[in-house]
């Protein structure tokens, strides 16, 4: 039995092991941390993806929401705010509120909460049009910018204020609105604007009114079976009177000069070049024209107007200032100009 | 028994010397496997200092820019630099009167006019900017708008100049400029200096501010490549004008 000798005895017990296990320790140590690292930065990475989740859906209702807010106008006051139902996305939970501002402009505030809780907003400032807003800018019968010709400006007269029969359902409106007293003939004004509608643009315009008008026409009501029927030169009757008609008022534009060639009508009109009304041509509404808008031979225009390069009525023609029914006209043409458009300005406010 | 003794004695040896080759091998593989774990540590390190930088990048200048549009409230200075008005608050008017505004506001801080500015938003969607010149607690305006109404407060601001009556909107903001100098996303505001948000990370002048067909980005350039291709193009906006 001879032992081993105790120096390799030593080596025999092993100090790899320790060795080893110190290793193996450091090697964890350091698996563990990395671990950390990367659990961390999934973290980070989901909270980030569920932020941008959230920031998506919120702009989404932006984009989404103006056309849901139609009826609204109508049942909110001034400085009033309503929550908004909205559709929801599988992936987050949407909240929308809408405050109106002023009688055009309304504050929309959008916020979405994504499925592991994190929340985004984002709001804008829409801008809509409302008849009467739009009247209370035009100061005269005919409004034009500073410095433009207004030859034959004797020949614009004044209504007296709400005697139309169109002026009924919007007398307390009006009353409000035009506190000053009646219209002024033809009024130089500052309209912010191409044509006096506000922070509708022409684009906007055609976009919802197609340019339709071609060089010249004749417009005249048209009855089919007796209803009004849909001609891009049947613009109605000019006189209220018990026909399919009778009452209606159109919205029309062009992207040119236009001559009205007689006839008759009511609407709105929108002619982003000059109009001439001639030979006995009545219309009854509202022009807003960015160029030189001329009555000659014998014709005759009832409402309010915008001329964007001045105007000239010819002794045989004649202009009487309107206000009820160029509220009726800017009323009837809600339906098609009425959508909420982002305000330049204030588009994405963010959030905050 | 000498003879035992001595073949006892050569068999210890060469265990040994097997047991200490062993041991040295095992040695060299834990310390290179160890060597490769650090390696691994660090480039997930850089890794995820990288992926940091870059959501800081996106989110500020995505945020800032988001608020306004192109040509008008921002705009490329140089490679490396977006000059804007970064906006800070928003405002809405319940009385104006010249030169005062009775508001109901929400931002981010309160305004400060030793730095901030205001942009006018107009009902027919004209702006105009003017300066901040005094600020105070209104009593006035009581509106209180949108998703969550308690965050508005009532102030009373003081304008230069005359003020129209058509202000729908107003909004706060600061001049400033966001560089990729120096390694780092900076920040400056007005003629101060420039500021670092994010970690000396990028490599520059590599990094900057790029435009192209499909927009405006910015080019990320790591200064530690981390293993890998650290090279990301951030879009911030499609349309620059």
């Amino acid at each position: 039995m001879i032992g081993v000798p105790p120096h390799l005895k030593r080596v025999s017990d092993g100090f790899v092991l320790p060795l080893l296990l110190l290793l193996l320790l450091a090697l964890t140590a350091l698996a563990h941390s990395a671990l950390l690292v990367a659990t961390a930065e999934f973290r980070m990475s989901r909270i980030a993806n569920d932020l941008a989740v959230a920031q998506q859906a919120a702009e989404g209702v932006l984009v989404q929401l103006p056309e849901a807010l139609a009826g609204l106008p109508d049942r909110i006051r001034v400085g009033e705010s309503v929550l908004v139902d909205v559709e929801p996305v599988p992936t987050a939970i949407l909240r929308a509120a809408v405050s109106r501002l002023s009688r055009e402009s309304w504050f929309v505030q959008a916020e979405a909460q994504a499925s592991e809780g994190r929340r985004a907003s984002e709001a804008a400032v829409f801008w809509r049009m409302d008849p009467i807003a739009r009247l209370a800018r035009l100061g005269g019968t005919v409004t034009v910018p500073d410095g433009v010709s207004r030859s034959g400006a004797a020949r614009v007269e004044t209504d007296s204020l709400w005697t139309g029969a169109e002026c009924v359902a919007m007398e307390l409106a009006l009353d409000s609105a035009f506190v000053a007293g009646s219209l002024r003939g033809v009024e130089s004004s500052y309209v912010a604007g191409s044509i006096g509608l506000g922070a509708i643009t022409m684009d906007d315009i055609h976009r919802l009114v197609p340019p339709t008008l071609g060089r010249s026409g004749t417009p005249a009501p048209l009855d089919s079976l007796g209803n009004c029927a849909q001609a891009v030169w049947n613009w109605g009757g000019s006189d209220p009177a018990g026909t399919p008609c009778g009452l209606v008022h159109v919205v029309r534009s062009s992207t040119g000069d236009v001559d009205i060639v007689g006839g008759e009508g009511r609407g709105l009109i929108i002619i982003d070049g000059d109009l001439t009304l001639r030979d006995g041509s009545s219309i009854v509404g509202m022009l807003l024209v960015t160029g030189r808008l001329r009555l000659t031979n014998g014709a005759y225009f009832r409402g309010m107007a915008f001329a964007g390069e001045g105007i000239r009525v010819d002794p045989s023609a004649h202009i009487v200032g309107s206000i009820c029914v160029a509220a009726a006209s800017l009323n009837a043409a809600s339906g098609a100009l009425g959508v909420f458009l982002p305000l330049v300005g204030a588009t994405r406010l963010g959030q905050y | 028994m000498i003879g035992y003794a001595k073949g006892a004695k050569g068999g210890t040896l060469i265990e040994a010397i097997v047991t200490l080759v062993l041991g040295l091998f095992l040695v060299q593989m834990s310390l290179g496997a160890l060597a490769r774990g650090h390696k691994l540590h660090q480039s997930l390190v850089e890794r995820a200092e990288a992926l940091k930088t870059v959501r800081i990048v996106r989110w500020v200048l995505r945020a800032e820019l988001s608020k306004g549009h192109p040509g008008e409230d921002w705009m490329v200075h140089e490679p490396d630099s977006i000059v804007l008005r970064a906006y800070r608050g928003v405002a809405f008017p319940c009385l104006i009167t010249t030169g005062r505004l009775d508001v109901t506001y929400r931002g981010g801080r309160d305004p400060d006019p030793e730095k901030d500015s205001v942009l006018l938003v107009y009902e027919s969607g004209e702006t105009d900017v003017k300066a901040l010149e005094r600020w105070g607690p209104g009593a006035s305006c009581s509106w209180r708008l949108g998703v969550s109404p308690s965050g508005w407060s009532a102030q009373q601001w003081e304008v230069e100049g005359v003020l129209d009556s058509g202000i729908v909107a107003v909004r706060l903001f600061e001049s400033g400029s966001y560089h990729i100098a120096d390694g780092a996303l900076r920040y400056r505001r007005g003629r101060g200096g420039r500021q670092p948000l994010t970690s000396n990370a990028l490599s520059t002048p590599e990094s900057g501010i790029r435009t192209d067909g499909a927009g405006l980005g910015v080019s990320l350039v790591m200064k530690s490549q981390g293993g890998g291709d650290w090279t990301r193009w951030v879009s911030l906006a499609r349309q620059t004008r």
